[in-house]
């Protein structure tokens, strides 16, 4: 009797949107696991490495979920990442260390912005005008670096935002621990939070009770790229060296990501955790794949395959957007 | 001299006219309403109600003609404007956001903050603060909330609309603009609606009622307005009238009565 009223109440919680990330994780987890387990998959070492690996994904995923909520699609983050990267390569070479981080944040700031006049002001499609400034970052990047890779040799730098391990964890994940709590509070916590939600849902209603939605997406656009900034930032730091192709193949890991890890892709509250957790599993079907011994093609071939499957197993919605 | 008269209401509307896509939707409309009085505004669809709506709220910036609210003379052109006019819509679908908390909604678009300069400016919500506020606004229309942490989408419409029309009054909204207030609402709630209506009618709360709900009309209105193509053909004493001879107006009968002739005579004089 007891063990069907638990099965009963597992019923309900089993069908939940908000859980199935989670349970994909575990599921996952045990699968590669199961399949490798002589290739040492579940051991301490690999995970802190997959974390490693994931750390620029987290946060470009938390800063496109920005974008999202408030309708946004913004594909050039990947070449926001490289543009930093490579900007803060150079700076390096030349001042401090700390400019050389504003430097790079700033051209995130910049993208932001830019993206965000052209998008609100010109009142255009968001993803057209990306794949525009895409582009025209990748060319900045690929012509100020010379198509070379620029090596970083700053100690502090590689220790402040590389895979160093600090108390056994790479400081790229204390960094991710504090963007995704600075996402938290703001969606939690702040005004913003509430403002992104509100033009999400309707711009009319949020126009209506005296929110500006130009504002608020022009925000939320401007966070999507400096968070792409950032994971310049560690994406140089842990390859410690920063080249134009950097960033490259991340935005469909991003895309996945965020499509796993919430519950509704475009004009919901967005879930810091779900797309943490949404990058992790995209980090273990990397990492398992490798080990497994599959290429880099069918690696593409596979994670193609999970974004379709999620699209239309959990994104009904998007089947009627107009 | 003019400005004297209509500064006697608590708002008046003058010479309203708005085009949308090269026909002219309103056309001249003007009418006033007293402190406390709930009017009606009809018509049939089309006849421009929602535009009305919409100008006096700000959604819409108006072609000409202007808002008196206490000697105070200007056109609305957003929803700022409306706010500072004293004039708060409560919207079919209440404007309230199904995700977020019985709180929240109510504070929605006017946070409140945390003292402390740094707080202020990271835009940090006060929630216990604007918690205690909620619950007091709603008390104060007689109703008692168990939960003000729940999630709108679990409410009623009942209580969702008494939500938006305590957010509408506790931020000083003197005059109320509710579309279709009573469409989605049971039997019940409709009873409760009137409620709500007359106990803010006696605060002093100028009500303007679009409906197509005659009935729920003729039960809580003083005044109706009637439009028919966009312009203002009656303005009526509910008592005065029966309900078929108000479906005549809207059908297009014509009759305006004395105060706002004699307004329009000043108008043109001046």
């Amino acid at each position: 009797m007891k063990r069907n009223t638990l099965l009963l109440s597992l019923g309900p919680l089993l069908r939940k949107k908000e859980w199935f990330v989670y349970y994909l994780l575990v599921v996952m987890t045990l699968i590669f696991s199961a399949l490798l387990h002589d290739s040492g998959f579940f051991s301490s070492a690999n995970f802190i490495n997959i974390m490693r690996q994931t750390a620029p994904v987290m946060v470009m995923a938390l800063g496109l979920s920005f974008a999202l909520s408030v309708r946004h699609i913004d594909v050039s983050i990947g070449a926001v990442v490289a543009l930093s990267a490579v900007v803060c390569g150079l700076l390096l070479r030349e001042v401090h260390m700390i400019f050389a981080i504003l430097g790079a944040l700033s051209v995130g700031l910049f993208a932001g912005v830019i993206n965000g006049l052209l998008i609100e002001y010109l009142k255009t499609s968001s993803l057209l005008v990306t794949l525009g400034t895409m582009s025209i970052m990748i060319g900045i990047a690929r012509s100020i670096s010379g198509l070379e890779s620029i090596p970083i040799t700053n100690e502090h730098f590689i220790m402040l935002f590389g895979s160093e391990l600090f108390m056994g964890i790479p400081t790229s994940l204390y960094w991710v621990a504090i963007l995704a709590l600075v996402a938290w509070l703001i969606v939690h916590c702040l005004t913003l939070g509430r403002h992104l939600l509100a033009v999400g849902k309707s711009p009319e209603n949020a126009l209506q009770l005296t929110i500006s939605p130009v504002k608020v997406r022009m925000l939320a656009l401007v966070m999507c790229s400096l968070f792409a900034a950032f994971a310049g930032l560690l994406y140089a730091a842990r390859m410690q060296s920063a080249r134009y192709a950097l960033g490259e193949f991340d935005l469909l890991n991003v895309f996945i990501a965020v499509a796993i890890g919430s519950t509704q892709l475009v004009g919901n509250q967005m879930r810091v955790i779900g797309v943490i957790c949404g990058a992790l599993l995209i980090g273990l079907l990397n990492n398992g794949l490798i080990l497994l011994g599959f290429t880099i093609n069918t690696q593409l071939i596979v994670k193609g395959l999970v974004l379709v499957m999620v699209i239309t197993l959990v994104h009904k919605e998007l089947n009627n957007a107009k | 001299m003019l400005s004297d008269i209509l500064a006697q209401h608590a708002i008046s509307v003058t010479g309203l006219s708005k085009s949308l896509n090269g026909g002219k939707v309103l056309d001249d409309v003007s009418f006033s309403a007293n402190e406390g009085e709930v009017i009606a505004v009809l018509g049939h669809n089309g006849a421009g109600k929602s535009t009305l709506v919409k100008c006096l709220t700000g959604m819409l910036t108006m072609d000409s003609g202007y808002i008196v609210r206490q000697s105070q003379t200007m056109q609305i052109l957003s929803p700022l404007d409306a706010r500072k006019l004293g004039i708060e819509a409560v919207h079919q679908n209440f404007g309230l956001i199904d995700e977020l908390d019985v709180v929240s909604n109510f504070f929605l678009g006017r946070e409140l903050h945390h003292d402390n300069l740094i707080l202020k400016i990271l835009g940090w919500l006060d929630k216990r603060l604007m918690r205690f506020l909620t619950g007091r606004a709603l008390e104060r229309l007689g109703c008692e909330f168990r939960d003000l942490d729940r999630l709108v989408k679990h409410l009623s419409a009942g209580e969702r609309q008494l939500i938006a029309v305590a957010r509408a009054i506790h931020f000083g909204a003197q005059v109320v603009v509710m579309d279709e207030p009573s469409s989605a609402l049971g039997m019940s709630q409709v009873a409760q609606l009137q409620e709500v209506i007359r106990t803010i009618s006696a605060q002093g709360v100028t009500v303007l009622l679009v409906s197509h709900d005659m009935p729920f009309v003729s039960e809580v209105c003083d005044r109706a307005i009637v439009l028919s193509k966009g312009r203002l053909v009656a303005n009526i004493d509910i008592a005065s009238i029966s309900e078929g001879e108000l479906y005549s107006y809207m059908m297009g009968r014509c009759h305006i009565k004395e105060p706002d002739n004699s307004l329009n005579a000043l108008l043109q004089a001046s």
